[in-house]
């Protein structure tokens, strides 16, 4: 009775079907794969760690363990869930290997520590002796990623899987090994944090968003909704 | 726990469940996460609620300012590399195959003549044996078999049993080792 609840990822994924493809040894099917996937991967290991030529690393790293694991795939998720699963596990290992070598240039990302002075000082240097100029696209972009640095390792993962790979909480629990509320909770703490950083450069007109507040509809089918 | 805490400690640790609760319901309502139900609650409160509704708008303007983030795009080279890697993996994983499959063969090869070393050098030392103890006997017996001649001519069997039991066989058998 089970198995009629247990969505055929096969029909439903092309990407898994790709990947079976891959199983069977079609390199043609591997590359379609890499390159769709190539830019996702990039842009999140480039939010996670240092450096483009580890972010390359990393990102090959995780498409050698898929080539790797290919005999024993079996689809069980959407493939991007599986692939970022694996993301996951890569920059996790990354970090903690990081963290372990202490380097020094690495940017500290204990979690709740503000990197007020980089920020403030970037607000500071960008409106110059003009407090009301916006501050340029570019500059923006990296008070942004100065907020972000200042979140810990799993709420930016989690942030980052929910804003650029429009994943579902219960896909981010499965790609992160949590469960479902640890993520409701994880993504709430992460965005208010976000909030918290980001509000008075807001308030002070260095950064602004046009936004309407409204709920994200795009998947009205309640039977999706678990929390 | 400590006792000592003050009605204020207390009144801190509420604020801030009820500040991450909002935060949660609020978030999982942006993110569409919310059942029916749910959702007329919170639109129900934000309809009542000013400071409600200013704290959906800060977390949607936060969220809309990761979209500031660069993002990348397809990278030919990377493609590429990426593809030849896995190549060059596959290659030396074909190749540790293959050594490994040489191995398997050459332990199995080896311990086949082994095995049959152990064999014939068993069956060897099991013949020796068997020999050593025909031997032995024949050797036992020589004292006897040297004076087979004498012994046929007597014709008594209770004479020679006596002679036995006397041990003159026995010292025979000893002056011949």
């Amino acid at each position: 009775m089970q198995e009629q609840t247990v969505p055929n990822y096969e029909d439903l994924d092309p990407d898994v079907r790709l990947m079976l493809q891959v199983r069977d040894d079609n390199a043609a099917a591997f590359e379609e794969l890499v390159t769709r996937y190539q830019g996702r991967l990039l842009s999140l290991f480039r939010h996670l760690v240092r450096g483009r030529d580890q972010t390359e690393d990393l990102a090959q790293e995780v498409f050698l363990r898929i080539y790797r694991a290919r005999k024993r795939y079996v689809p069980g998720a959407k493939f991007s869930t599986w692939l970022f699963k694996i993301a996951h596990n890569v920059a996790s290992n990354a970090l903690r290997s990081a963290s372990r070598r202490r380097e020094v240039n690495i940017v500290s990302r204990s979690s709740g520590a503000l990197p007020s002075y980089s920020l403030d000082a970037l607000a500071q240097a960008a409106s110059g002796l003009m407090p009301t100029r916006q501050v340029d696209t570019a500059e923006r972009a990296e008070m942004v990623r100065l907020a972000m640095e200042s979140l810990n390792d799993r709420q930016r993962m989690a942030l980052l899987l929910s804003k650029f790979e429009g994943m579902t909480y219960a896909d981010i629990a499965e790609a992160m090994d949590l469960s479902t509320p640890a993520i409701k909770s994880l993504l709430s703490r992460a965005r208010g944090n976000l909030r918290d950083i980001l509000e008075p450069y807001i308030d002070k007109g260095l950064l602004t968003v046009e936004t309407e507040a409204k709920p994200d509809s795009q998947n009205p089918d309640e039977t999706n909704k678990t929390v | 726990m400590n006792a000592d805490n003050s009605p204020n400690d207390h009144d801190a640790v509420d604020h801030d469940t009820v500040e991450q609760n909002l935060n949660e319901e609020l978030v999982a309502y942006l993110d569409g996460e919310l059942n029916r139900d749910s959702v007329a609650r919170i639109e129900d409160e934000l309809s009542r609620n000013e400071e409600y509704r200013l704290r959906l708008k800060q977390l949607q303007q936060a969220w809309d300012l990761m979209d500031e983030l660069p993002r990348e795009g397809l990278d030919e080279t990377f493609t590429q590399s990426t593809v030849e890697l896995v190549v060059v993996s596959a290659e030396s994983e074909a190749n540790l195959t293959m050594v490994r499959e040489k191995s398997w063969r050459m332990a199995i090869w080896v311990l086949g003549l082994l095995g049959a070393s152990a064999a014939v050098w068993g069956g060897f030392s099991l013949v020796n044996q068997v020999n050593d103890r025909d031997n032995r006997q024949l050797l036992d017996d020589l004292p006897l078999v040297q004076e087979i001649e004498v012994y046929n001519s007597i014709d008594s069997m209770e004479f020679l049993k006596e002679l036995d039991a006397s041990g003159v066989f026995s010292e025979e058998s000893d002056d011949a080792i």
